[in-house]
């Protein structure tokens, strides 16, 4: 193969797509491309999402009336440690790096394929393997420690299924820590000729930040569960009080890596978010090299933090103190991102297409989420909101509100690349409308609720607060209409789609270079690249000004 | 043994040597009464051992810096987990030292 | 050549680089097996500190000597790895074998010998739980840290017996070419961290308390 120089158009591949190479089961359950493992990746995902989503859907059903009278408290406790477990592990950890991660990582920067192709293959088949144990343990009964696990009580003294869940976590967390290596590997090693570290697009870089936490953080988690499981099952007192063990020390591990962990949970979606914002307001990014020290800040900088989350659970003050701190810090790279977003919009040509939608969306709900998360970082606030709506508002806020967004935005940006097929973008735009307005429905009052005292994980609640869990409830179940909505038009796009040219949206970036979809090879001749990412318009001339002298948004073709 | 057999088995046969010598030395200094001390002689000739295993056995010594950032890495977040736990669990037993409370003695297990 | 042709895998273009890429790759997991050894440690630390003289009480029962002649036999091996992986660099296909050889018997060595430690450890009643040997509780959390530390490391062994093992019989069975192959030099660094685990462990584990 030869280079070509990117300035001009690279030839079209003349291979079949990816789907067409190969028919067969066997072709898909032991594919080493990428791509597939991509898609049998989102499979997967989807699948956990809504399972989850059943689950949460009957806490809120029992929450429409301060009694509980639909669930029993066991089912009740039952149910809303399989939406966490289930959502935090086999949702919104794998979603955008396992899917969008590993299909466009090496189409980004030019690669056939990532490292280790066969190892790739592997991560997916430990994340299956993990996400089995985890559906045994629901269907032999379920478990009622919450997500977290706590010490001593998931330990010592519930009768649920612990040991199956915390196996099915521990397996799950090699797919997360295998991916991790494999992606830093790829991004260090397979970048195509010119493609220098500051001209990667800043989905690589987001991808590469959250690999580093995912390698870094995961093994802690790991052990976590693995002396759990020991200490419940071959009765190995490690955090049992009565010989001197310490269930802070559980919860120092834990929250080592769950902090971190909600960082490989929002960075890749940051990634996204600046594909998305950049190509629908038709606008270079706004301080490419500061969004790229705020992603690895974020991703140094979370590992710093975790105390925050043990404030009242008897940690030291002098400690506390020290956590607090360092999570007002890390705030200020997140920050920063939001302002250079906005500048971003400042002064472009913006669409309201889909992904765009969704991008707003996040910019305004991760805002939200931020910042409420600096008013739990304060420890005498904490203390009165801890444990209660206010938190679960907060982190919904960011996974929700943020992360499943920027899933939603990236979804609806490359699926004409994935399944080189258009949606229709009325019935798209529509869903993204009905989610937002579903999501505020449903989380703003248990800001409220929470503040006013309405704890976290209690199956009855004080009659005052019916108003705001009616809301809340009936918020979800818009979520849940608006969740429903595009399997239904992206199936339908899938046979009855119009076909995607290589660039529908008349963007940067390699990936739009190659057919839609790519073959297996990925591109037909190797990129050469010779230019910065976002090169949406001339330097200092925005398309506000520049009149036509912009890269303009092309016709859905 | 050719030339280049022998090169091999001595360089690192040598390293190999050291590193028994020093475990010989680790087990002996086990065994002298030094108090708080001898933790520290245990560990710091493990440091060694562990050195010797990581810079010439495992390349490190004439690796890429790329490698070597990735090691020290590994050991930088490391640190982070043992000094950020340990504050907490030091400043937690001087806390508790100082304002000790009576608490019930009842074992956790009875109430099972 | 057939067996060369086998090692260069796609994406890669050429073997050197793959390699690269090879050793790149197991480093980076080395860092978090770092982090997942280091999580037990911390948790021995904290507990040290807590309880100097019940750990030290507790570490005298240990057997020194099997964790000695163990710790010996690991290093050793590493030894014979490290010629391995020179030999092969240096297309020196029988040295190589041999070495490869010589690691898995020493690996198995040190697990038949935990296996027999093991043993007395039980009969002396040093597993936690009703008929645990000492009186001090806290005598029973270093022994569960000691069972669960030493049995996940020689997991960790297993499987980089399993590694060295493959590669010395495809080397031998000339199935895959040994020189220049990005898998030696993976293996050799999986098992040199086996090695390096076992170093850290021995003071902890049994140098306590024999003054």
């Amino acid at each position: 193969m030869t280079d070509v120089a990117i300035n001009g158009e690279l030839p079209l591949p003349r291979e079949p797509s990816y789907l067409g190479a190969g028919h067969t089961v066997a072709s898909w359950l032991g594919t080493t491309d990428h791509k597939r493992i991509a898609i049998l990746y989102a499979a997967t995902i989807t699948f956990f999402f809504f399972l989850g989503g059943i689950a949460i859907s009957l806490v809120r059903l029992d929450l429409f009336t301060p009694a509980g009278d639909l669930l029993s408290d066991d089912t009740y406790n039952k149910l809303f440690t399989f939406h966490g477990v289930v959502m935090v592990w086999f949702f919104m950890v794998p979603s955008i790096p396992g899917t969008f991660g590993n299909f466009l990582l090496p189409l980004m920067i030019g690669a056939r394929d990532v490292a280790f192709p066969r190892l790739n293959l592997f991560s997916w088949y430990l994340f299956l393997a993990g996400g089995f144990c985890t559906l045994y343990a629901l269907i032999a009964g379920g478990v009622d420690t919450g997500w977290t696990f706590y010490t001593p009580f998931s330990t010592m003294f519930s009768n649920t299924h612990v040991v199956a869940a915390a196996l099915g976590v521990f397996i799950a967390g090699f797919s997360s820590i295998a991916t991790g290596v494999n992606f830093i590997a790829t991004t260090h090693m397979l970048r195509a000729p010119g493609m220098k570290w500051f001209r990667l697009p800043l989905f690589v870089w987001a991808i590469y930040a959250t690999s580093l936490v995912m390698v870094l953080a995961t093994p802690v988690l790991a052990v976590t569960l693995l002396l759990v499981i020991a200490e419940r099952w071959l009765h190995l007192p490690i955090f049992n009080p009565d010989f001197g063990g310490d269930p802070l020390l559980f919860q120092h591990l834990f929250w080592f890596y769950s902090h971190p962990a909600v960082y490989i949970m929002v960075l890749p979606a940051m990634g996204v978010v600046s594909e998305v914002i950049t190509c629908f307001a038709r606008r270079r990014v706004f301080g490419y090299d500061f969004m790229v020290y705020a992603m690895v800040g974020i991703a140094v900088i979370g590992f710093f933090v975790w105390g925050h989350h043990m404030f009242v659970s008897g940690q030291s003050p002098y400690a506390s103190i020290v956590f607090s701190f360092l999570s007002f810090i890390v705030a200020v790279p997140s920050a920063i991102k939001v302002f250079n977003w906005t500048a971003t919009l400042y002064r472009g040509q913006i669409g309201f297409e889909a992904p765009m939608l969704y991008a707003l969306g996040f910019l305004g709900l991760f805002t939200i989420g931020g910042l409420t998360g600096l008013f739990l970082a304060s420890i005498p606030v904490d203390i009165q909101v801890t444990d209660t709506y206010f938190v679960v508002a907060h982190f919904h806020y960011i996974m929700v509100g943020g992360t499943v967004s920027a899933y939603f935005a990236g979804l609806h940006y490359w699926w004409p690349k994935i399944t080189g097929r258009l949606y229709p973008d009325i019935w798209a735009r529509f869903a993204a409308i009905l989610m937002f307005f579903g999501f505020n429905f449903t989380f703003f009052p248990q800001f409220i609720v929470g503040y006013l005292g309405m704890p976290r994980r209690y199956h009855v609640y004080p009659p005052e607060f019916q108003v705001y869990n009616v809301m809340s409830s009936a918020g979800a179940f818009v979520l849940a209409a608006a969740y429903l909505l595009p399997p239904l038009y992206l199936t339908w796009s899938l046979i009855w789609g119009a076909r995607a040219s290589r660039n529908p949206w008349n963007a940067t970036g390699l990936e739009w270079k190659t057919s839609s979809p790519p073959p297996r090879e990925n591109f037909a001749v190797v990129p050469h690249v010779e230019e910065a990412p976002y090169q949406y318009h001339p330097e200092g001339v925005a398309p506000e000004h520049g009149g036509e002298n912009y890269r303009a948004q092309g016709d859905q073709t | 043994m050719s030339a280049q057999t022998y090169a091999i088995w001595r360089k690192n046969g040598l390293i190999w040597l050291a590193l028994l010598v020093l475990l010989g030395l680790t087990f002996g200094a086990a065994h002298i009464p030094l108090g708080g001390f001898n933790v520290v002689i245990g560990i710091a000739i493990a440091g060694i051992k562990v050195a010797l295993v990581v810079v010439i056995f495992m390349g490190l010594g004439r690796s890429p810096s790329l490698i070597r950032l990735v090691a020290a890495a590994g050991v930088f977040w490391l640190t982070i987990l043992f000094v950020l736990t340990l504050t907490d669990v030091v400043a937690s037993r001087q806390s508790r030292n100082a304002h000790p409370q009576t608490t019930g003695e009842h074992s956790l297990s009875h109430n099972r | 050549m057939i067996a060369r042709a086998k090692i260069l895998q796609p994406p890669w273009k050429e073997i050197s680089r793959q390699r690269e890429g090879a050793t790149f790759g197991i480093w980076v997991f080395l860092a978090s097996e770092m982090l997942f050894f280091g999580s037990l440690l911390l948790l021995y630390t904290a507990y040290r500190v807590a309880n100097p003289d019940v750990f030290i009480i507790a570490g005298r029962e240990t057997d020194i000597w099997y964790g000695t002649v163990n710790t010996a036999v690991l290093m050793t091996s590493s030894l014979t790895m490290a010629v391995a992986a020179q030999a092969a660099e240096a297309d020196m296909r029988r040295l190589t074998i041999w070495c490869l050889g010589a690691t898995v018997i020493l690996g198995l060595m040190f697990l038949v010998f935990k296996g027999f430690e093991y043993a007395e450890d039980i009969k002396k009643n040093l597993v936690p739980g009703a008929n645990f040997a000492l009186k001090p509780p806290a005598a029973q959390i270093f022994f569960a840290l000691y069972w669960i530390m030493t049995a996940i490391h020689a997991i960790h062994l297993s499987i980089g017996l399993g590694l060295v093992g493959r590669l010395a019989i495809s080397g031998a069975l000339r199935r895959v070419q040994l020189r220049e192959n990005p898998q030696v030099e993976v293996t050799a660094l999986y098992w040199h961290l086996v090695d390096v685990i076992w170093i850290i462990l021995y003071p902890l584990i049994y140098l306590m308390g024999r003054s």
